[in-house]
């Protein structure tokens, strides 16, 4: 570790690691940050292990590049710093990064180290970057029902991840649910795995599948994943029901069934279409929400794009963002997957080197702004197909209309919706004022969950507009951190 | 779990995964399997453990109910934090951004 380096990448998705495959090499020193254990962000969980499939179908050809990404990034060596199990609490002046370490204790340390919170709790480091590029990705987007907290319900993402990298099937029979693209790629998974899908319930009527129409002359390889996907579900006689809503989870302490109903084109529940399906895990998912907070808290100017995931970092066509010398890359852009990730990595990469000199623009002026020029015209065509995915997952906004005053909305702070109707016929109409008169957002996962939840709520009940409801603020540090970190420092 | 479907998991570790060497856990005082290079979420599912944690006590009323009610790994990626629990003594770890280590002591329901 250095006290300084020329580019600090916040991220080590497919953003992050295209940006460091590309400014290696040219003798910068360079430091990627990741909260995960290991680098690849969600996309490239690694599934060598898990995937032993009769057919083989990989369309997603930004896995193979993933990995390939990975191995140059090994192959530079010591060129680049790699933290992982750390998070940035903040940027400050000068973009100063202060970063917590954790450090798991192991069983060893345990017998010579009996104090609770002295060794293990993590460590705190501060560096300086010249450049900081944050490529933090995003989560996923939920609509609350009641019963949501069950444990045995989680979100698509934990589904996937627990097959992926850990080749552990989220249930013996699991249901999933909401209005997300990956619905049909967990499902694919899980059967591909000997395990047991219930039922896909699909929020989504089937006549918004036919906005993808104008798109298919540059995305139909999608077009086949999407058959694919189809074709696998009734040969397995997977049951999918359309245009339908999860109102209630139950069980004691686990998750045991929901009850679904079906919704009118305009998202109305339908009374007396209520059926009960049995399982024992739930996945759900309602698109995706970019990850912001750091680059809030570093002063980054946001705008709100409904067809980009909501609140994205504003940033020029180098990728810079309003902050000088802060780059960001991928979902925080715009949702859009890996490509774009890939692409934007690559992108900002190259307007650093430019900037730092080390792309010869004598010799190889017109070769790189060529690649520019297509790497431009790639996210754009990302963009679009992306904008018709964020789409998709758009849940109608009187589906917040109809959340039952029961069910909790903020997970962390045990704040149901009646409380949050109640402040807001109050006049508490902003993400800040809500929070302060709720405390909605104030919880441990600091309104990442239920943040997006609650302006939407605002929105669907007020018909604010979301510059007027505002984004919630973020302030260091940004991701929890034990006071014992701070303390326990060696001198 | 019931099933009479062909090929049905009894487990729910795949099994075609290679996985690491064969170790044991402590949760809340009993011994359970695990392998290394899994996550306390994984190992923990596989176990058929899912409440790790309950829900804030809340002193206000209005959601009396709502306090202290069984929790579990939501987000699965560090987000959430529901699914926090004792490793080692050491409060309030993230059972889903967390790897397993043999004799690690695992108690849940503390946070």
């Amino acid at each position: 570790m250095k006290a300084k380096y020329h580019v600090v990448i916040v991220g080590s998705g497919m953003g992050g690691l295209s940006a460091a495959a590309t400014l290696a090499g040219h003798g910068l020193d360079i430091l990627m940050i990741d909260e995960n254990i290991q680098p690849g962000g969600q996309l490239l969980r690694k599934s060598e292990k898990t995937v032993k499939k009769l057919f083989k179908f990989t369309p997603d050809s930004m896995k193979t590049k993933g990995v390939s990404l990975m191995k140059r990034i090994d192959d530079a060596g010591s060129a680049i710093d790699r933290i992982h199990q750390a998070q940035v609490l903040g940027v400050f002046k000068d973009r100063r990064l202060l970063i917590h370490k954790e450090i798991k204790t192991n069983a060893a340390d345990k017998k010579t180290n009996k104090k609770p919170g002295k060794k293990g709790s993590g460590q705190i480091l501060e560096v300086r970057a010249e450049h900081l590029i944050f490529a933090t990705g995003a989560r996923e987007r939920y609509l609350p029902f009641k019963g949501w907290t069950l444990p045995g319900v989680m979100s698509l993402g934990a589904a996937q991840i627990l097959m992926k990298s850990y080749g552990v099937l989220p249930g013996f029979n699991t249901i999933i649910a909401g209005s997300s693209p990956l619905m049909m790629v967990l499902a694919s998974e899980i059967l591909s795995n000997q395990g047991k899908v219930a039922t896909v319930l699909d929020e989504n009527p089937f006549s918004k599948n036919f906005s993808f129409l104008p798109l298919i002359q540059h995305h139909w390889p999608k077009l086949f994943e999407g058959a694919f996907y189809t074709a696998q579900m009734m040969g397995n006689r997977v049951h999918t029901v359309k245009s339908a809503r999860i109102v209630e989870a139950r069980g004691n302490t686990n998750f045991n069934a929901v009850i679904m109903a079906k919704t009118t084109p305009q998202g109305q529940v339908i009374q007396g279409t209520e059926t009960k399906y049995c399982a024992d895990a739930l996945a759900i998912g309602y698109g995706f929400v970019p990850n912001i907070e750091l680059a809030v808290q570093a002063g980054c100017d946001i705008e709100y794009q409904k067809g980009k995931g909501g609140w994205v970092v504003t940033a020029d066509k180098n990728l810079e963002s309003s902050v000088d010398s802060v780059f960001a890359v991928g979902e925080i852009t715009g949702i859009a997957g890996g490509k774009k990730s890939y692409i934007q990595g690559k992108i900002a990469a190259i307007s650093i080197l430019k900037r730092l000199d080390k792309i010869n623009l004598k010799k190889q002026g017109i070769k790189i702004s060529k690649q520019i020029k297509q790497l431009h015209s790639l996210d754009h065509k990302q963009i679009a197909y992306a904008t018709f995915l964020n789409h998709l997952c758009q849940v109608p906004s009187n589906a917040y209309q109809q959340i039952h005053d029961d069910t909790l909305i903020c997970r962390c702070e045990n704040i149901t919706m009646g409380t949050i109707k109640k402040a807001i016929e109050q006049g508490f109409t902003t993400s800040g004022g809500l929070k302060k008169a709720t405390r909605c957002g104030m919880g441990r996962c600091q309104g990442r969950v239920c943040g997006t939840i609650i302006s939407d709520i605002i929105m669907a009940l007020t018909k604010k507009n979301p510059y007027d409801i505002g984004p919630s603020l973020s302030r260091a540090p940004v991701k929890n951190v034990a006071i014992s970190s701070f303390l326990d420092q060696p001198i | 779990m019931p099933s009479t479907r062909k090929n049905h998991v009894q487990d729910l570790r795949i099994s075609s995964v290679v996985r690491g060497r064969q170790i044991r856990l402590k949760v809340d005082g009993k011994s359970v399997t695990a392998f290394e290079g899994e996550t306390v979420h994984a190992a923990l599912t596989a176990a058929g453990i899912r409440q790790l944690n309950h829900s804030k006590s809340n002193s206000l009323e209005s959601n009396q109910s709502e306090s202290n009610r069984a929790r579990g790994v939501f987000c699965g990626m560090g987000i959430c934090y529901e699914c926090l629990v004792t490793i080692n003594q050491l409060p309030d770890q993230r059972a889903c951004i967390t790897l397993v280590q043999d004799q690690m002591e695992i108690h849940t329901h503390e946070g």
